[in-house]
């Protein structure tokens, strides 16, 4: 009998045991206090114990939950949904009771202190095993940038309005302080831009302000600031300072045409497409897709983009940036700022497409865009974006206007880009016997960073064998090349008669290939 | 000896086992959480509700991979949505049954599925979904909306989806699209105007 009883003793304590494996640990860094909190694995979920929750929180364990701050949790063994109030949330895992003590999962944690606290305050670190307190509910939310050609526009999102000033600080350094202002922990760090504008931007906390400091690479230049809401934002904007140009990193085109524009014009006039970036896909370790036979994305794209670029210089005397002309590994970020760096009119991406075990072929061309329901939202930002912007115009600010200007040609990258990815689509249609698959768009990280109209085209399916094969000959893609050239021949002629650089006249030559 | 104390002492053990299993059993149907209703109300030829398996729309693409379609399947219910939710991934992964074409590289592991209570799922793969991902934008449209379109079309509180690789955040997953924020679903790829 007292062997019956081990027995069933035992394998209690093993199911116990099983459900018990793997302790780790937690840490809570809350009001001055570090702890670190003990955490068991039950059926692969990491738990804390409620009591534990409630002494952090400053709350009290009740029969059925946990009351912190006037809030009462109420839970239910094995029951993911904890009712709060009126309403119900979902646990990732259902607590369970143990010795008698509910276990919650970690996360719970993380909402009774909320509770507790605050939303805002409260930050998790899933991965660094870390939950932390802010100092203060901060109202600095974060920090953007992006590069204009003309400027460089710093952007600050707050929770509320707050009062600011931008005051120089010595040479080619500025502050912006604001009252009031309390950086968020994602503002911790200085962040560096080097876009031939602003150095870096360094977000510092003060004694009843926050503090960006801004190292600018030139010293003198125009600022402008205002304020946008909705959500609250605080926008500086800093000017280039005007030098003499700054010599082009590639060189001049050899053959220049009798229509390319001028190069570096005395005056600050308006002048057609000089400029275009060409980004060949992936490159280095990145070897993008690879076909049945073997080939690689990176060294078939890296070809048509050569290709393209000795099509433009020679034939349009445009210059040409590339992202890479070697097998190099480019950063994606670093591959948009190059176009932006080099002032380039738009930026077309190479690329050639997969998928699985499919026997699809063809080519497509893509723009950029972000979740469909986000474009509402986007038009209505830039509408108000402009509305503020033109009241707080000086009459005689030609720079602020020049500065507008461009806002409005930056909310026409949209449609640019579009009607650049559909002219390179017609071109490809024209001289490639594939299927047509159409322009699509897609939140690309590539070409998030762009300050001019871009694309991604993916010419054909590597994945394919028949492509796979067709891509391998040099013909093919001198053919994919000329049509790609074809289409910026097209869309450069459309963008030089939008700005009335060349008369609308149908009909007219281009250089273009004989095909 | 006192085989007395023991055997009582057991038996009273036994019986709380008992006890608590039956009302564990019991309050957990009382108490399971309301899975999603699916589109299609599981009723059976007879008439007859089926309340231990469902209905659900797994998303995968078409021959020429321009496009997602669905497939139906059924799975057991499980006690709560992010039980379902994985088996709808896991169902996903095994690839499809009909002439349709996978998304999930084969090979690749859920690790884990989230549910933040407020719409958003975190679904967190093994490394091989990028290592064995075929590339191109269009094979990786189609994994990211295959996962996407699966989950939210099938449990309503799940609005958008998060995807992660062994826990982290990625930036990409074969090196176009960004993968840093959630995605809501997207049934075709065409230009969105």
């Amino acid at each position: 009998m007292r062997k019956l009883s081990v027995i069933l003793v035992g394998m209690m304590a093993s199911l116990l045991l099983a459900h018990l494996a793997w302790p780790g640990e937690i840490e809570v860094l809350y009001e001055g206090q570090w702890k670190i909190l003990k955490t068991e694995l039950v059926s692969g979920r990491e738990y804390v114990p409620l009591a534990q929750v409630a002494k952090i929180t400053g709350g009290g364990v009740l029969r059925d939950g946990l009351r912190v701050n006037g809030v009462t949790f109420r839970l239910v063994e094995g029951e993911p949904g904890v009712v709060v109030g009126d309403t119900t949330f979902l646990l990732t895992a259902p607590p369970v009771k143990q010795r008698g003590a509910f276990w919650v999962p970690v996360e719970f944690l993380v909402r009774a202190l909320e509770a507790r606290y605050g939303e805002g305050r409260v930050f998790w670190n899933r991965s660094g095993r870390v939950v932390w307190l802010g100092k203060e509910q901060y109202n600095l939310r974060l920090l953007r940038h992006h590069a204009y050609p003309d400027y460089t526009r710093l952007v600050i999102e707050a929770l509320t309005p707050l009062n600011f000033r931008l005051q120089e600080e010595g040479k080619a350094q500025l502050s912006l302080r604001i009252e009031g202002g309390i950086l968020s922990p994602m503002l911790s760090e200085a962040v560096r831009i080097n876009d031939g504008v602003v150095e870096m931007v360094e977000p510092t906390q003060g004694q009843g302000e926050a503090i960006f400091r801004i190292q600018r690479d030139a010293f003198g230049g125009l600022t402008r600031t205002f304020t946008l809401n909705n959500p609250e934002r605080i926008v500086v904007d800093l000017y280039r300072v005007k030098t003499a140009a700054q010599p082009p990193p590639e060189t001049p085109p050899a053959q220049p045409s009798s229509r390319a524009p001028s190069a570096a014009p005395a005056t600050p006039q308006v002048t057609g497409l000089r400029t275009i970036a060409i980004d060949p896909g992936h490159g280095g370790r990145d070897t993008g897709a690879i076909g049945p036979k073997g080939l690689q994305e990176k060294d078939v794209v890296l070809d048509i983009g050569l290709k393209l670029r000795r099509l433009i210089q020679e034939r349009l005397g445009i210059r040409v940036v590339m992202t890479r002309t070697e097998d190099v590994f480019v950063p994606l970020e670093e591959r948009t700022a190059i176009a932006n760096r080099a002032k380039a009119d738009f930026f077309i991406s190479v690329h050639v497409n997969a998928a699985h075990r499919t026997r699809a072929q063809g080519f497509e061309t893509y723009f950029l865009s972000r979740e469909p329901s986000d474009s509402a939202a986007r038009a209505s930002a830039i509408r108000e974006n402009l509305s503020v912007n033109l009241g707080g115009l000086r009459p005689k600010e030609e720079d602020a206007l020049r500065a507008i200007l461009w806002d409005m040609a930056n909310t026409l990258y949209l449609k640019e880009s579009s009607e650049l990815a559909q002219i390179l689509l017609d071109e490809l249609d024209k001289i490639l016997q594939v299927d047509n698959r159409g322009v699509k768009s897609a939140p690309f990280f590539v070409l998030m960073g762009a300050a001019m109209p871009a694309v991604l085209l993916e010419v054909a399916f590597i994945s394919n064998p028949q492509e796979e094969k067709n891509l391998q000959a040099e013909g093919y893609k001198d053919r994919v090349a000329e049509a790609l050239y074809a289409g910026i021949v097209r869309f450069k002629d459309r963008y030089e008669r939008r700005l009335g650089l060349v008369p609308s006249a149908p009909g007219r030559s281009v250089p273009t290939a004989k095909r | 000896m006192a085989p007395l104390p023991d055997r009582r002492l057991l038996l009273g053990l036994l019986f709380l086992v008992v006890v608590v299993g039956a009302l564990g059993f019991l309050l957990g149907r009382v108490l399971a959480p309301r899975a999603p209703e699916p589109r299609d109300s599981p009723v059976q030829d007879g008439g007859a509700v089926d309340v231990t398996t469902r209905r659900i729309r797994l998303f995968f693409a078409v021959p020429n991979a321009d496009r997602l379609q669905e497939e139906e399947r059924t799975i057991p219910r499980a006690a709560s949505l992010v039980e379902e939710a994985k088996r709808a991934v896991a169902e996903l992964i095994k690839g499809p049954q009909t002439d349709l074409n996978p998304t999930i590289p084969s090979g690749v592991g859920l690790l884990q599925l989230y549910f933040d209570g407020r719409g958003t799922a975190y679904v967190d793969f093994t490394r091989d979904l990028q290592t064995k991902h075929p590339g191109g934008t269009g094979g990786e449209l189609l994994t990211i909306y295959s996962i996407v379109d699966t989950l939210t079309a099938n449990f309503g509180e799940i609005q958008q989806v998060k995807l992660l690789v062994e826990g982290s955040e990625i930036l990409t997953l074969a090196g176009h699209i960004d993968t840093r924020r959630p995605f809501r679903p997207r049934y075709s790829f065409e230009r969105v105007r």
